[in-house]
């Protein structure tokens, strides 16, 4: 059997976050504040790091952020991009999270035990 | 201490070991002696005169040729098991995979609206209270309630603060040297300039120096109702009060 449970992620809908790395998102947060900018950087907690970021409030007021860091818990929205197709993305990174693996231990992607070598006593 | 009885005594070779289990409050002669695993072990501590002990045990043969080629058979089989299951694992796509877990129980109904691409209203909650709905299709699931939706229509409530015209706290003071700027006043003023260019002005500003003395601009908090289409969006758990499935 794989390693089941390996990635804690992969358990919940973060590794759709985080399949979205790279691209511009708009998030809406819980207190209807919303950020758009490229999505840089998200954990287990769904903490994310948005770059170029633009903060616009209710009233419409628009700032300019070069760098934000957001708590998960705070998270209500995330709107993903239309042309978007999420299985394919979350998928896609899974394959790439057991190549890098295999690449540089050996380890860590489900592999097949090698061949018990014969001892006689 | 009296005679301990010849079935109970440790040292003696009438001794019952089933008795002294059965016996409360019988100590062994050393108490602080471990116990062993099985009684296998026992026998490297037995004397060799004894036909149980190790001295006596027979000596194993070299492993028959049958025997290594049903272990390698064996172990083929099982890594065969594992390399299949692994593959297995690997196939199965990771969002099935996190809706199943949460199939029994009662987000079963969302797993069912997941596979069935069923509409569903999810409503959404502020700090306090409900914020709205969206009717959209589910496009992944997780036990957290954390969904993407697809093709949603979503009617949401937000709070603002709108800037409003109102009568001023406490009396308005009108100052003394522009009480000419009075309304009474003004309409004299009108009568007497004869273009109707000019009487306007006049009433435009006297209306406003009156408004500002006894009016001003407060924010006041206002629940505006607002409708949106969204293609695809990822709701997290924690803002999801319920969800309805739509035939």
């Amino acid at each position: 059997m794989g390693k089941r449970g390996q990635r804690a992620f992969e358990r919940t809908l973060v590794c759709v976050i985080q399949a979205l790395m790279g691209l511009e998102l708009l998030v809406e947060l819980r207190n209807d504040l919303s950020i758009r900018g490229i999505l840089d950087d998200c954990d287990n907690a769904m903490n994310v790091i948005i770059k170029d970021a633009t903060v616009e409030d209710v009233e419409g007021v628009q700032k300019q952020l070069p760098l934000v860091f957001l708590r998960g818990s705070n998270i209500r929205f995330v709107h993903i991009p239309d042309n978007v197709d999420i299985m394919k993305l979350v998928e896609e990174r899974r394959l790439m999270l057991d190549q890098a693996a295999t690449a540089y231990t050996g380890k860590g992607a489900p592999a097949p035990k090698p061949q018990a070598s014969v001892t006689t006593a | 201490m009296a005679d301990p009885v010849p079935c109970l005594d440790f040292f003696s070779l009438d001794f019952d070991a089933l008795a002294a289990l059965r016996t409360e409050g019988l100590q062994p002669p050393n108490p602080r002696v471990r116990p062993l695993d099985n009684l296998n072990k026992c026998r490297r501590i037995l004397p060799s005169d004894v036909p149980e002990s190790l001295a006596n045990a027979p000596v194993r043969g070299p492993r028959s040729q049958e025997s290594i080629a049903a272990q390698q058979r064996a172990k083929a089989r099982t890594s065969l098991l594992l390399e299949k299951a692994a593959e297995r694992a690997r196939q199965a796509k990771v969002l099935d995979t996190i809706a199943d877990k949460i199939r029994q129980g009662p987000l079963g109904l969302l797993v069912r609206c997941y596979e069935e691409r069923a509409r569903i209203q999810v409503w959404t909650r502020h700090t306090h209270g409900i914020r709205g709905t969206m009717v959209g299709f589910v496009r992944a699931l997780d036990k957290h309630f954390n969904m993407v939706l697809h093709d949603v229509d979503e009617q949401y409530s937000v709070r603002r603060r709108v800037p409003r015209l109102v009568n001023k706290r406490g009396r308005a003071k009108v100052p003394k040297n522009e009480e000419e700027m009075s309304a009474n006043s003004l309409l004299d003023k009108v009568r007497e300039d004869g273009t109707e260019r000019q009487r306007k002005e006049q009433i435009a500003v006297g209306v406003e120096n009156l408004t500002e003395a006894m009016k001003e601009l407060r924010l006041f908090p206002k629940l505006e109702y607002r409708r949106r289409h969204l293609k695809q969006v990822f709701v997290r758990g924690d803002s999801v009060v319920m969800v309805r499935k739509l035939v």
